[in-house]
C-alpha cells in the first residue's frame, strides 16, 4: 500500500535493456520496451548510437558492387613487419547479364583535393554533410562565408557523378577562386576502338596498379581495368581489348558525388585533401580478367539457400567460400594473398609417361619420375601439390634426355598467369613475350643466365607484351628445352627423379610454371642432382574440397555445408590451410534433412557444427584422428546463419530460428534472448526454391541471412537479421531476390551492459546489413543489399565516427533515438496513483556536450499509443545536470515514459530519472 | 493589486508548479485563472454576505426612460443579478430630480402608463417600473452591488483599429504577442474584452465574428456596438478573453485581499495534486479569509448614525 508521497529513482547501472516479453502488468521498470538506437556511455548514461552513412562507392550504372559478405582481411606486411588491414567484399550476383561480374573488391583511398587559389581571402574551407533530410550538401566557404553550395542527394543511385561535383566545386565564386582535382582520375581523348592502351588528355590522376572504373562502349558496360603502365597521355591495362568514348571519365570520378565522407570545414587555404574510399576490384585468376566470367555461383542465382561468402583470414591469406547450395559442380575454397585471388592449395599432378631423346646426361639406366605443382604465394607461403604417381624410364648411351609432359592449368581457376621471353636479352629489367598476362602485383620467377639460377623480381609495369621489373637486372633467354623462357608468378613445376640404383628422389629442376602446358627435357645427370624429395608422411596435399562454410579450429581451415555432402565436415592439415588429406573429414550423425548450415570453432577441443536445428558437437584433436561426434540437440535450437556467429569472450553468440543463443564448452545457453522472444516465436520463414514470397512471409524473419558483427570499440554484437520481399519490396518479385524490408530486425547485445538494443534506420531499404558487418580499422561498415531496378545491389555503408553532431545522423536524415522503460505500477496495479513530478539527470563528464531536445511523453494505464502528456527539455548547455518536470496531475495506475530524441545532429543524455508519486484517494477501488 | 499574471506566478511558487524546462506549464495558466477568479468569487460572496454597511462593492448606472417600456436592463454586472441596493427615477432625467422609487412586489405590478414610474420590482436581473412611463423623458439611477470582474492574462496588444466610432469598430490588428495557442485562443474564444495597460475597462463583451491566424486581425460579430457609452478602443490597449475579463483585480476588492486569491489558487493546486502540503495551505487560506471576513464585519472609527430613508426630514 502506497503511504505518503514516494519517489521512485532509475538509473542505467541496473537498467536491463530492451525486454519485450514481460506482459506490461507483470513488467519491471528496470526493461525497457523501446531501446532503441541507444547505447550506453562509460559512465552508464544513456545516448544515442552513431548512425551510417554511404561511402565505398555509392552506386554508379551497371556496375555492381559487393553485396554478398565483406571482411576485413588482416596480414602482416613482410616488408615492415606492421599489421595492415584491407576490408574486401564480395560479389557474386550474376542475374541480369555481363553488367554484374562477381569477384572481390577491396576498399582502397582515393581523394578530392581542393585548393584556394585566388581572391583574397584568410580563410577557406570545405565541408560535405547531411542537410538532415534527404541529401548531401558540398560547401565551399571563403573568409566564413559560404560562396558556393551543391546540394546532391542521398547516395543510392547516380544524380550527380565525383566529376560533376568537382566541375562544379572549381571556379570563381563571389569573387574568390577554387580548383579541385579528383585521384585516380583521367578523361578519354578521343573515340577508341579495341584498345588496351587507352589516350587520355594530360593531367590524369592515375599510378600504376590502381583499378580503373569506364564505360567500355562496345557492350556498353561498367567494369574495372588495372592499369599497368601510364604515360603522360595513356593508360594501359591488362585484359581484353576495349572501345571507349570521347570525353568519358575513368576512375574515381565516375562514382557518385555522395561518396565524399562527412567533412566539415576542412581547410583548404592552400590546399586541402579528402580522402574517398572506393571499391577497387581484386585481380582474380578464377575470375580471369574480370570479362570471362565464373561466377561464383550458379547464373540462377536466386537461390533460397543464398548466404554470404564465408571468409577466414590464415596464413596471412583469406580463404573463402563458394556456394554449393544448387549446383553439383565443385566450387571449391579460394584464397586471396594480397594480389589476387585463386583456388586454394594446387591439384595432383598426372605425369604421363616419359620419353627419350637424344642426348643429354641422364646416367644410363633406369630412373622413376614425379612432379609437383609449386608456388609461393604472394605473402610468400609456399604450396606444394602431392607428386604426381611416378614414371619410370630407361635411358640408353646416347640417348640421356628425358621429356617430362607438364600439363598445364589454364582454365582452372589456379595461378596460371605467365609469359614467354620471345626475344632474349640481358642483363636487363625488361623483358618481351610473345604473350603475357603477368601484371603489376606479380612476383615473377625466372631463370637468370647470368647467375644460372631462378630469381624472383616484382613487377613494375606491364603490359601483354613487356614488362619491367624491380631488383638487379637479369639476363634471361628465349627458346631453348629446358623452360628457362617461361616466366610465372612464382608458380613452378617441380621435376623430381630418383639416381641410379636408388629409390630417393632429387629435385632435378623447379622450372616457371606455363599456363598451356610445358615439356621439360630432364639432361642432368645423377650427380649433380642434390636437393632429396621428402615424403609427405601420410600427409598428402590434397586440395580443398567444395564447401559452403569455413571456420578456423585447432589451427586447422574447416569447412562444411556443401548440398552434395551435407553432413560432411572437412578440415586442412594443421597449419596448412591449403592441405586437405582426404581422410581429413567426418560425417554428422544427422537425421535432419538439409546440410550444414553453419560451423565454428567452441572451445581448443570442441568444433560447433549447425543445421538451422540442430547442434552437433565434434570433440578431440581432428588431425590426431581422436575425436568423436556428439549429437546435442536435433528438432530444437541450431544455427542456419553461419554469417551471424560472433565468438565474443570466449563464447559464441549467434541466432537461431528461435532467438539468441550463446554456446561455450558445449553448453547452450537458451534464455539468453528470452527478452526478445516475442520476435522469434513462429516468425521465422525458409524460402522455397522458385516459391514467390507471399504476403504474410514478408513479415517473417530470414534467420538463414542474419549477419552480424562484434563492434568491440562498444563493445555489442550486433545482428541484422533480415524480412525480405522481392525486388520490387513487394510480395512477387520472385523467390531469393534477397531484399530486406521495413520488417528487417537489427539487434545488439551490449556485452559490457549485459543488455539487448534494437537499432533501427530511417530507411532499411538503405541502410541494411544483409551484404554483411565488419571491423576495418576500427569502424564499423555495414554493407547493405539494396533494390535497383529488380536486381539486389551492394551499397556500403560505414558508421560516421567523427565525434561532432555528425556522427548522429541516419545517413542523410535524423537518427530516431527511443528509450521507453517499460510500465511502473508500483506494485499496485488497479490503483490509482498520482504522478506528480518526473527529474531527469544528465550529468555524464566524459560526454561531449553539444545542444539537443529530449522529448517526453507521459503514457498511462497501459495505453501506450496515446501519450498523456509530452514535453521537452531543450539542453543548452552541459550544466543543466538535473531537469524537473512538474507533471500534469497524471492519476493513473501505472505510468510509462518515452525519452526520445529525433532531431537529425542531435543526441540526447540521459544518465537516470526520478519521478514522484502519492497515494490516490479510492484505496478500496480497483479501477481498470 | 498587481497584474494576474503576477498572481500566477506566486501562486505557482507557492504550490510547486513551476515552469517546466521548454517554458510550458504541466498545470495551464487557464486552470490557475480559474481558481484565482474562484477565490474572488467566493470572496465577494462571503463578504457581501456580511451586509457590511460600506458596501465595498456598490456601482451606479443611469439608464434612459423608453415610453411603454416596462423592463429595463441594467448594462453592467450585477451581483448575483440581484443585488440592487436603490433605484431612483428622474421625471426630466435632470440630476436634481431623482426621487426613491419603492420597490413593490410583483403583485403589484401595474401595467397602466403614466407620467413617471411610482415604484419598482425586479425580475431575472431586470427592473420593471410600475407604473409604465408614457414619455422617454425620465431616467432611472440605479445602485447595485456590482459582481467582481473575471481575470485573464493579457491574449495581445492592440496595434491598429479601424472604423472607429462612439459606437463600435470594425476591426482591430492585434500585434505578434497574439495567443493563438491557448485553450481557448483567439480562433476559438468568443467574447474578448478590451482593456488597458490597468486593467481598466476600454471595452467590454465584444462577441468575436472572425479572426485571421495570418494578419492577426480580429472582426466583432457583425451588428457589434459597444455595451456602454464611452467605450473605446486604442492602440496598445490589451485583449482579454470572454465577459466582463480585466487583467487586473477590480479596485472594488481590498489590496488585502490579493494574497487570499495567491493562496486560495495554490491550495486548489496542491488539492489537485494531492500534496500532502494541502492540509497546512487550506488553514492558511482559511485564516486569510477570516481575517478578511473579520475586518470587513468591523465597524470603521465613523460615526455611524441609525439608517433612515429621510433622514433629513428628522
Amino acid at each position: 500500500m502506497i503511504v505518503g508521497e514516494r519517489t521512485f529513482i532509475k538509473n542505467f547501472g541496473g537498467n536491463k535493456g530492451l525486454d519485450l516479453k514481460k506482459a506490461d502488468v507483470a513488467s519491471d521498470p528496470s526493461d525497457s520496451k523501446l531501446f532503441t538506437n541507444c547505447e550506453l556511455t562509460t559512465n552508464d548514461s544513456l545516448t544515442k548510437r552513431k548512425g551510417m552513412r554511404v561511402g565505398g562507392q555509392c552506386r554508379t550504372n551497371g556496375q555492381n558492387w559487393p553485396e554478398s559478405g565483406i571482411f576485413t582481411y588482416t596480414y602482416r606486411d613482410s616488408a615492415t613487419g606492421a599489421t595492415k588491414q584491407e576490408l574486401i567484399g564480395a560479389t557474386t550476383k550474376y542475374s541480369t547479364g555481363v553488367t554484374q561480374l562477381p569477384g572481390l573488391s577491396r576498399l582502397v583511398n582515393g581523394s578530392l583535393v581542393i585548393s584556394y587559389t585566388g581572391g583574397g581571402a584568410t580563410t577557406a574551407s570545405f565541408s560535405f554533410y547531411p542537410n538532415g533530410t534527404t541529401a548531401f550538401v558540398a560547401e565551399l566557404k571563403a573568409n566564413g562565408v559560404v560562396v558556393k553550395t551543391v546540394t546532391l542527394n542521398n547516395g543510392t543511385a547516380i544524380f550527380t557523378t565525383l566529376e560533376s561535383l568537382r566541375s562544379q566545386l572549381t571556379g570563381v565564386f563571389a569573387g574568390h577562386t577554387f580548383a579541385a582535382v579528383l585521384t585516380p582520375s583521367a578523361q578519354i581523348n578521343g573515340n577508341q576502338v579495341g584498345v588496351s592502351v587507352i589516350t587520355v588528355d594530360a593531367g590524369h590522376t592515375f599510378s600504376i596498379g590502381q583499378s580503373a572504373l569506364l564505360n567500355d562502349s562496345s557492350v556498353p558496360v561498367e567494369k574495372s581495368v588495372w592499369i599497368t603502365n601510364t604515360a603522360a597521355t595513356t593508360l594501359t591495362f591488362t585484359g581484353n581489348p576495349i572501345n571507349v568514348q570521347n570525353n568519358e571519365f575513368i576512375g574515381i570520378s565516375r562514382l557518385n558525388a555522395e561518396v565524399v565522407p562527412t567533412t566539415i570545414d576542412l581547410d583548404v587555404l592552400v590546399s586541402g585533401t579528402v580522402v574517398i574510399e572506393y571499391w577497387e576490384r581484386i585481380k582474380s585468376s578464377v575470375f580471369s580478367t574480370l570479362t570471362n566470367v565464373v561466377p561464383f555461383q550458379d547464373t540462377t542465382l536466386l537461390l533460397p539457400g543464398f548466404t554470404n561468402v564465408s571468409f577466414v583470414n590464415s596464413r596471412n591469406n583469406v580463404y573463402f567460400s563458394q556456394d554449393r547450395s544448387t549446383s553439383s559442380t565443385q566450387r571449391p575454397i579460394l584464397k586471396y594473398d594480397g594480389n589476387a585471388i585463386t583456388l586454394a592449395g594446387l591439384p595432383t599432378p598426372i605425369l604421363a609417361t616419359p620419353t627419350v631423346g637424344a642426348g643429354g646426361a641422364v646416367d644410363v639406366g633406369t630412373h622413376t619420375y614425379i612432379f609437383q605443382y609449386t608456388r609461393t604465394d604472394n605473402r610468400g607461403n609456399i604450396i606444394t601439390s602431392n607428386p604426381s604417381l611416378p614414371q619410370t624410364i630407361t635411358t640408353t648411351a646416347g640417348n640421356q634426355a628425358v621429356s617430362i609432359v607438364i600439363p598445364g592449368l589454364a582454365g582452372t581457376g589456379y595461378e596460371t598467369s605467365c609469359g614467354q621471353i620471345s626475344v632474349g636479352a640481358g642483363p636487363t629489367n625488361s623483358i618481351a613475350f610473345t604473350a603475357s598476362n603477368l601484371s603489376v602485383g606479380d612476383t615473377i620467377y625466372l631463370y637468370d643466365t647470368i647467375t644460372a639460377s631462378y630469381v624472383t623480381r616484382n613487377i613494375v609495369s606491364s603490359d601483354s607484351a613487356s614488362l619491367t621489373m624491380d631488383g638487379a637486372a637479369v639476363t634471361y633467354v628465349a627458346g631453348g628445352t629446358v623452360n628457362h623462357n617461361f616466366v610465372s608468378n612464382n608458380a613452378r613445376v617441380a621435376i623430381w627423379r630418383t639416381k641410379l640404383g636408388t629409390n630417393e628422389y632429387f629435385l632435378v629442376e623447379e622450372v616457371p610454371f606455363f599456363s598451356t602446358g610445358q615439356t621439360y627435357v630432364d639432361v642432368i645427370a645423377d650427380a649433380n642432382l642434390v636437393t632429396q624429395f621428402i615424403p609427405f608422411d601420410d600427409t598428402p596435399h590434397d586440395p580443398p574440397p567444395s564447401v559452403n562454410y569455413l571456420c578456423e579450429h585447432q589451427n586447422c581451415l574447416v569447412g562444411g555445408g556443401d548440398k552434395f555432402n551435407p553432413n560432411t565436415v572437412y578440415w586442412s592439415l594443421q597449419g596448412s590451410p591449403e592441405y586437405f588429406p582426404s581422410d581429413n573429414q567426418v560425417d554428422i550423425p544427422s537425421s535432419q534433412q538439409g546440410t550444414i548450415s553453419a560451423l565454428a570453432s567452441d572451445t581448443d577441443d570442441m568444433l560447433a557444427v549447425f543445421k538451422p536445428d540442430s547442434y552437433y558437437n565434434l570433440v578431440g584433436d581432428l588431425n590426431g584422428g581422436n575425436y568423436s561426434t556428439l549429437k546435442v540437440s536435433e528438432g530444437d535450437f541450431g544455427c542456419p546463419a553461419h554469417a551471424a556467429i560472433q565468438k565474443i569472450r570466449g563464447t559464441l553468440i549467434f541466432p537461431t530460428n528461435r532467438g539468441f543463443v550463446l554456446l561455450r564448452g558445449g553448453q547452450m545457453v537458451y534464455e539468453f534472448s528470452d527478452p526478445l522472444s516475442p520476435v522469434f516465436t513462429n516468425n521465422y520463414y525458409e524460402q522455397n526454391f522458385s516459391t514467390v514470397i507471399s504476403a504474410n512471409d514478408t513479415t517473417k524473419l530470414v534467420v538463414l541471412r542474419a549477419t552480424a558483427v562484434n563492434d568491440f570499440d562498444s563493445q555489442r554484437y550486433i545482428c541484422h537479421i533480415p524480412a525480405e520481399s522481392g525486388a520490387t519490396g513487394t510480395p512477387g518479385g520472385g523467390p531469393g531476390t534477397q531484399l530486406p524490408n521495413a520488417n528487417s530486425k537489427c539487434y545488439a547485445w551490449d556485452y559490457k551492459n549485459s543488455l539487448w538494443q534494437e537499432f533501427t534506420d530511417n530507411d532499411v531499404t538503405i541502410s541494411n546489413a544483409s551484404g554483411g558487418m565488419a571491423i576495418y580499422k576500427n569502424q564499423l561498415y555495414w554493407n547493405a543489399r539494396i533494390d535497383s531496378g529488380g536486381a539486389a545491389v551492394g551499397l556500403l555503408l560505414k558508421r560516421t565516427n567523427l565525434g561532432n553532431s555528425y556522427d548522429f545522423y541516419s545517413n542523410t536524415a535524423a537518427l530516431a533515438q527511443d528509450f521507453e522503460p517499460n510500465w511502473d505500477n508500483l506494485g499496485e496495479p488497479s490503483l490509482e496513483k498520482q504522478f506528480l513530478w518526473l527529474k531527469v539527470y544528465s550529468m555524464d563528464d566524459f560526454y561531449a556536450f553539444a545542444a539537443n531536445t529530449l522529448t517526453i511523453q507521459v503514457y498511462t494505464n497501459y495505453d501506450s499509443t496515446n501519450p498523456a502528456y509530452t514535453t521537452t527539455i531543450p539542453y543548452t548547455s552541459i550544466n543543466q545536470r538535473e531537469e524537473v518536470i512538474k507533471l500534469p496531475n497524471i492519476k493513473a495506475r501505472a505510468i510509462l515514459f518515452r525519452f526520445s530524441n529525433s532531431v537529425a545532429g542531435q543526441r540526447s543524455l540521459i544518465t537516470g530519472y526520478e519521478y514522484c508519486a502519492i497515494a490516490d484517494y479510492e484505496r478500496e477501488a480497483l479501477k481498470k | 493589486m498587481r497584474r494576474v499574471d503576477f498572481i500566477i506566478t506566486d501562486a505557482r511558487n507557492i504550490s510547486r508548479n513551476p515552469a517546466n524546462p521548454n517554458g510550458s506549464y504541466s498545470i495551464s495558466d487557464e486552470e490557475v485563472l480559474r481558481y484565482i477568479n474562484d477565490a474572488q468569487d467566493r470572496l465577494q460572496g462571503v463578504i457581501s454576505a456580511t451586509k457590511s454597511m460600506d458596501k465595498i462593492f456598490e456601482a451606479r448606472t443611469a439608464i434612459n426612460l423608453v415610453a411603454n417600456q416596462e423592463n429595463y436592463s441594467i448594462p453592467d454586472r450585477v451581483f448575483m443579478n440581484r443585488d440592487l441596493s436603490l433605484v431612483e427615477v428622474s421625471s426630466d432625467g435632470t440630476l436634481g430630480n431623482y426621487v426613491v422609487l419603492n420597490k413593490v412586489n410583483f403583485f403589484n405590478r401595474d401595467t397602466n402608463t403614466s407620467s413617471y414610474p411610482e415604484g419598482y420590482t425586479k425580475q431575472s436581473g431586470q427592473i420593471y417600473v410600475i407604473p409604465i412611463p408614457s414619455s422617454s423623458t425620465g431616467s432611472l439611477r440605479v445602485q447595485y452591488e456590482r459582481e467582481l470582474d473575471d481575470l485573464d492574462k493579457r491574449r495581445g496588444t492592440v496595434s491598429v483599429v479601424t472604423g472607429l466610432t462612439s459606437t463600435s469598430f470594425t476591426s482591430i490588428t492585434i500585434g505578434t504577442d497574439a495567443d493563438e495557442t491557448s485553450t481557448p485562443n483567439l480562433s476559438t474564444i468568443d467574447y474578448v474584452c478590451i482593456v488597458d495597460s490597468d486593467g481598466n475597462r476600454k471595452a467590454y463583451n465584444i462577441p468575436v465574428g472572425s479572426y485571421d491566424t495570418g494578419t492577426n486581425v480580429l472582426t466583432p460579430r457583425a451588428g457589434f456596438t459597444f455595451i456602454k457609452a464611452g467605450d473605446s478602443i486604442a492602440v496598445n490597449d490589451y485583449v482579454v478573453f470572454g465577459k466582463w475579463t480585466t487583467t487586473h483585480p477590480n479596485s472594488f476588492l481590498p489590496d488585502n485581499a490579493e494574497r487570499y486569491l495567491i493562496h486560495y489558487a495554490a491550495e486548489s493546486l496542491l488539492h489537485k495534486d494531492s500534496s500532502t502540503d494541502l492540509v497546512a495551505q487550506n488553514a492558511k487560506m482559511l485564516g486569510i479569509e477570516q481575517d478578511i471576513l473579520n475586518s470587513m464585519k468591523a465597524q470603521t472609527s465613523e460615526v455611524q448614525y441609525i439608517p433612515q430613508l429621510n433622514y433629513y426630514e428628522w
